[in-house]
């Protein structure tokens, strides 16, 4: 039935509602299991809405659903609909699923353990299910719309959910600055749609997608690239690409289930998903062709180079999601939307998975969030489904079959001829063969950059030695989840395989039937035929490379670093190495150099034979901690090692955009607007009152002086006025 | 136009002065029961006000309704010419919902209460008498009205001891700007009428007139009529008032003059500028443009540097008028609906704004924002409603804001991309300050308040009484704004037919 996805639509706002408005008098776990209710049974709305094809095809592709008037000026008339279509139902079907799971996951993570050894239910733990609530909603209204308007409407709301439950932890400087961060920046793509909106509904005449999508006028002008590329902004800026992508690794602020849900499964495919519904504009707008797999390319390399050195396990997995929305733009800016939207849903289950996983670490080890801490957990009975659930998630984001990863993967690398090969590969425009297999190097060289930081991160977080923290044992609906989404990234992946199979096409093709009508091929589907084995080679054989290629270094630099001990000192007892490290170790201040760890200072051999992790990646100690040095070892200065740790800087800052955007955008607005609230306009009121009110002043002084009293001056003045008068009349006259 | 046995605009015009000179002269009863009667009396006005827009809800009903008309001084072509058409008859609804709301607001005034009220139904007259004007000497007096309230609200009943200076420097500058105006009235009297034929200033008479103006004279009364209109909006570099005022003017105050005397500049703009001298109006278009375009950065900018909260507030009024401006310049039905609309969510958002800044002076005993930091820990639902309203204010798409403002960039965007361009910039800016204005008050660390009430609760009874139907209003004209266009959109058509300028608009 159509008609149910009002209903995906309505439970998580009354959801929300009711929380946010008679959340008080709820007890906090009622309000936990209204919230996990309330998304659960929009699941099964939206399994109902996504079943209406097997009743009657014909109202498959409903648009204009609820349909009222949103407004109306002149002949513009802006409605409000809901859309059930297969593109809208996949989105909800995911945003619900891995939505409901996240919030059954939700209610074990938001809990602490009290002093008492009982686990309670975080502070603000109504607030948070009300905002995830509030979320689920605004993604289903944004995936779900028939409009434009609407559409953004959803988008600014995601926006918003963000922004608050980013800055869940409110009290914390840096999650507020985070908050707003992402805020802003989501408020220019905002504003790119909103612009884009308006050139669409100026040249169609619509802001609807079943009647601006398939008009006329998409035919030709120039207005399609104007349109494509403010939407693009919007996409870009929600899907953090480049150059708008730095908000994304801050995010990482926000409580893990909420990096899991809105910063990897749902919200930042929101532009794949934009750009797939908007594909017959994309797909003739030319500069779009062009500007969206260079961006999607770049940011993935971008993101995956700087996933290589991120100390902190949710940097690197927020990195890691920006690389793979790149991989869906290559695909979906040169019109294998299938590939993206595929390669969207079989992330949306293993990026949650491996969100899910570290968050289940993060929380037995009661919030620690620094890889180089970590280590050994795989032995631990406490972290065993974190275990199986990361590994299974980083074998499929490795793209290693039989996990989801590899067939959605290949089906976007697939896409692309990687030798220049001219036959059986889609090629819209007739772009150069050459710069297609650019992009797909590009793609083939993260794919191995890829496998290489996740097992990178899987080796300093589950093999080495123990770490310092000791994990306690999670809730069971935590393991719950990550079990079932464990099998989803399995099983996601069967949807098609490059060469071989595709349920995904005659799920998609009411889509294509509707929009796709002009005659023009832009809809390019997954090839079940012609099976490429060199680039299926290839594309594997990155990811095992960057597998191996990890384990070993990393069992190499532990070995090392294992052969340098010297179990010499053993003066110190563990009070004395805790009492150091109260005093402060400059960890999470500078980057660690990635490939050799430096000579090892006497602090950390202490550490290491007081029986705790010697981490591979430590910095340089701070300075106020006393160090022992040998005097006669004197530094040297060492152009290889300085370039090294140059290098590591530059990536764990994500190539320093921060600073140029701070140097470009914040500081000068900043800047004006102190000048301005602060100098220009209080100078201006002071000109005002005492300009202009002085000259009042100062003329009135002088006119006071007439005012002499003395009969004599008035006379003088009638006298002049009088002769003024006399010459004036005769001069008239005269004339006349 | 369609004449109306019933006086009922007159009524709605006269009952808050009437309601103005009880409160004054009745020194005998009660402070309670006046206050309540003051409330009465709002709520009846309210009621009327609705009961003037009835007509209109139908759909096309071109031309003036519930006109009256006699005359007053021949020899100078006053008449008391009185008639709204669905623009006028919706703001008027706005100013009549304000009055209430800053009546009720105002219920808690220490300082001679009865005449702050008095003062406020002044107003609160004052500015419906303007928008309900069909003749433009009529209007000009109104207009003038205004300001005796306006300036007694700010001097009498500001916040610091620079209110009088405040005042003063409100009242010169609106009157400068008001006396280019009473020229060109005066010279559309005297000169314009048709030999022979009687002086009147009756609104359509003159827009009839005018049309045998030369574009050049029609240029220079077209400056003089927008020379008042744009001090009182305000745009820069007029605005040296504005956040001295706002800043000192008590909030109940401010509901009315934020909220309902800002928008007589823009509604002038409207019904004496491009509906007037479409010609004029249409030449000009491009430097009010502009002009708006820096105001809504300029006041952007000021609202980032701004530390007070109130000044935020002001400067983020001033930004948000100039998308007002920019609407009605637009000279298309986008524009100028969008433009109407906007007056209207904005006399609810800037209002609901400062009350809730009050609400939180009262708590804390500070503007400053340096001063405040996680107060959601103690406040969470005054902390809700701030970013609720926050919110409106930064258009989030579904709040009411948003609707004005997409139809306003739209109809910018008919006339020139660039503009839209650049409007939009202004929605980045005002997402930025708003967000730092919040997040520095209720998020973040807790710094040391000594100053805050340490026995203050959250949101008392009385304010959800205050700010529910506000929040209420917000969301559900953010739904649905076409309860508004749809009634505006004939007039604004008819309006912009008649005076040839449809053909722009889309």
């Amino acid at each position: 039935m159509p008609e149910a996805i009002g209903l995906v639509v309505l439970l998580p706002l009354l959801g929300f509602l009711a929380i946010a408005l008679f959340g008080p008098r709820m007890s906090q776990r009622g309000a936990a299991y209204l919230a996990c209710g309330a998304i659960g049974l929009a699941f099964l709305a939206a399994v109902v809405t996504a079943l209406t094809p097997l009743i009657s095809s014909s109202k498959w592709g409903s648009y204009g659903l609820y349909q009222y008037d949103w407004t109306v000026a002149g002949s513009w008339k802006v409605t409000f609909g809901l859309a059930a279509d297969p593109l809208s139902a996949i989105m909800a079907l995911v945003v619900t699923g891995v939505g409901f799971l996240i919030h059954i996951y939700s209610v074990g993570y938001m809990t602490e353990t009290g002093p008492d050894g009982q686990v309670h239910p975080e502070k603000d733990y109504r607030r948070f299910f009300a905002y995830l609530n509030l979320f689920v909603f605004a993604m289903l209204l944004l995936v779900t719309a028939d409009n434009f308007v609407w559409l953004l409407v959803g988008w600014g709301n995601v926006g918003l959910s963000s922004f608050l439950l980013i800055g869940f932890y409110k009290n914390k400087p840096s999650a507020v600055a985070a908050a707003r961060k992402a805020f802003v920046m989501n408020t220019i793509g905002d504003v790119g749609l909103l612009l884009g909106i308006f050139v669409i509904i100026a040249n169609t005449g619509s802001a609807s997608f079943s009647q601006a999508l398939i008009s006329p006028a998409l035919a030709v002008g120039d207005w399609r690239e104007w349109a494509a590329m403010l939407l693009l902004i919007a996409a870009v800026a929600k899907s953090a690409q480049f150059p708008l992508q730095t908000w994304l690794p801050d995010a990482m602020e926000g409580p893990t289930p909420v990096s899991a849900l809105i910063h990897a499964a749902t919200m930042v495919t929101a532009g794949v998903y934009l750009i797939v519904r908007c594909h017959p504009l994309f797909g003739s707008s030319t500069v779009a062709t062009v500007a969206v797999p260079i961006i999607g390319a770049f940011t993935a390399f971008y993101a995956a180079s700087c996933a290589l050195v991120q100390t902190d396990l949710k940097r690197v997995l927020a990195y890691s999601t920006m690389s793979q929305l790149g991989y869906m733009f290559m695909a979906a800016g040169v019109g294998a939307y299938e590939a993206a939207m595929f390669h969207l849903v079989a992330h949306a289950f293993f990026k949650a998975l491996l969100f899910l996983s570290a968050g289940s670490i993060i929380h037995s080890l009661g919030g620690e969030q620094d890889m180089r801490d970590m280590g050994g957990l795989r032995k631990n009975p406490a972290t065993r489904t974190a275990w199986i659930g990361f590994t299974i998630g980083a074998l499929a984001l490795s793209g290693i079959p039989p996990f989801a990863g590899f067939f959605s993967k290949e089906s976007i690398l697939g896409t692309f001829p990687l030798f220049g090969q001219t036959t059986g590969h889609y090629n819209p425009l007739g772009m150069d063969p050459i710069y297609l297999s650019v992009i797909g190097w590009v793609g083939l060289i993260t794919a191995f950059m890829t496998a290489f930081y996740m097992f990178r991160a899987y080796m300093l977080v589950f093999e080495g030695p123990q770490g310092k923290l000791h994990p306690h044992a999670n809730p069971r609906n935590m393991s719950f989840v990550l079990i079932v989404l464990s099998f989803l990234s399995v099983v996601g992946g069967f949807l098609a395989m490059p060469g071989l199979w595709n349920f995904l096409h005659d799920w998609f093709k009411p889509v294509t039937d509707v929009f796709d009508k002009t005659g023009r091929e832009i809809w390019y589907p997954i090839q079940t035929e012609g099976l490429e084995i060199v680039e299926l080679i290839l594309g594997v054989g990155a990811g095992v490379a960057g597998i191996v290629v990890a384990v070993g270094l990393y069992t190499f630099i532990r070995q090392r670093q294992a052969d340098k001990l010297q179990p010499t000192l053993t003066s110190h007892t563990e009070e004395q190495v805790r009492a150091e490290e109260a005093t402060g170790t400059g960890r999470r201040q500078t980057g660690a150099p990635l490939f050799t760890p430096r000579a090892l200072d006497e602090v950390e051999i202490r550490r290491v034979i007081a029986g705790r992790n010697l981490s591979p990646a430590r910095p340089e100690a701070s300075s106020d901690q006393p160090r022992i040095r040998p005097a006669v070892k004197k530094k040297r200065l060492n152009p290889i090692k300085l370039g090294q740790q140059a290098m590591t800087g530059f990536l764990l800052y994500g190539w320093g955009f921060d600073l140029v955007y701070n140097m470009l955008f914040a500081w000068p607005g900043k800047l004006t607007g102190n000048l301005i609230a602060r100098f220009v306009d209080p100078e201006a009121e002071k000109a005002v009152d005492y300009g202009l009110g002085g000259a009042a002043w100062e003329g009135s002084k002088a006119g006071r002086k007439t005012e002499t009293g003395l009969v004599r001056n008035y006379a003088l003045g009638i006298l002049l006025g009088t002769v003024a008068l006399l010459i004036y009349v005769v001069v008239q006259t005269v004339q006349r | 136009m369609t004449f109306s046995d019933f006086p009922l605009l007159t009524i709605i015009i006269f009952l808050p002065f009437a309601a103005a000179t009880f409160l004054v002269t009745a020194y005998r009863l009660n402070i309670r029961a006046l206050y309540w009667v003051s409330v009465l009396v709002a709520v009846v006005n309210l009621v009327l006000a609705f009961v003037l827009l009835s007509p209109f809800i139908s759909g096309n009903t071109p031309g003036f309704k519930w006109a009256e008309e006699f005359t007053w001084v021949k020899e100078i072509g006053l008449r008391y010419q009185v008639g709204v058409d669905s623009i006028s008859a919706w703001l008027i609804v706005l100013t009549a919902f304000l009055g209430l709301v800053a009546v009720f607001a105002g219920g808690g005034m220490a300082e001679r209460p009865r005449y702050f009220w008095a003062a406020l139904f002044g107003l609160q007259g004052g500015i419906i008498g303007v928008f309900a004007s069909t003749n433009l000497l009529l209007f000009y007096i109104f207009w003038e009205v205004m300001l005796i309230p306006a300036y007694f609200l700010i001097s009498s009943w500001g916040e610091t001891n620079f209110r009088v200076r405040a005042a003063i420097r409100f009242v010169l500058f609106t009157l400068a700007g008001s006396l280019f105006m009473l020229v060109g009235i005066l010279f559309l009297a005297f000169v314009t009428t048709p030999a022979g034929s009687q002086f009147s200033l009756d609104y359509l008479q003159v827009q009839q007139n005018i049309r045998g103006l030369s574009t050049e004279t029609q240029n220079w009364l077209f400056l003089a009529f927008a020379a008042a209109f744009i001090v009182k909006v305000p745009m820069i570099p007029f605005h040296s008032w504005l956040p001295d005022a706002y800043a000192e003017a008590p909030a109940p105050a401010l509901a009315l003059i934020a909220g309902a005397m800002s928008k007589t500049g823009a509604y002038g703009f409207l019904r004496f500028g491009i509906f007037l001298f479409p010609d004029a109006a249409k030449e000009f278009a491009p430097w009010f443009s502009a002009l708006a375009l820096a105001s809504i950065i300029y006041g952007a900018l000021a609202a980032l540097g701004e530390r007070d909260i109130k000044r935020i507030l002001a400067y983020s009024s001033l930004s948000h008028m100039g998308f007002i401006v920019l609407g009605i310049f637009a000279i298309n039905s986008q524009g100028v609906n969008g433009a109407v609309l906007q007056m209207i969510n904005h006399g609810i958002v800037t209002p609901a704004l400062f009350l809730a800044a009050a609400a939180l002076y009262t708590r804390t005993g500070t503007n400053k924002l340096e001063l405040l930091g996680g107060l959601q820990n103690r406040w969470p639902r005054l902390a809700a409603l701030f970013l609720v309203l926050g919110l409106a204010s930064l258009g989030l798409p579904g709040l009411n804001q948003f609707a004005g403002e997409f139809l306003i960039i739209g109809g910018s965007f008919l006339a020139s991309p660039i503009y839209a361009a650049i409007a939009v910039v202004g929605l980045v800016l005002a997402a930025w300050y708003i967000m730092r204005l919040f997040q520095t008050a209720w998020h973040g660390p807790e710094p040391d308040l000594t100053q805050v009430n340490a026995d203050a609760t959250d949101m008392r009874r009385s304010e959800f009484v205050l700010f529910v139907p506000l929040v209420l209003l917000i969301i559900l004209l953010g739904i649905a704004p076409s309860l508004v266009t749809g009634v505006l959109d004939p007039a604004v058509n008819d309006w912009l037919r008649q005076t040839g300028q449809l053909a722009l608009g889309r």
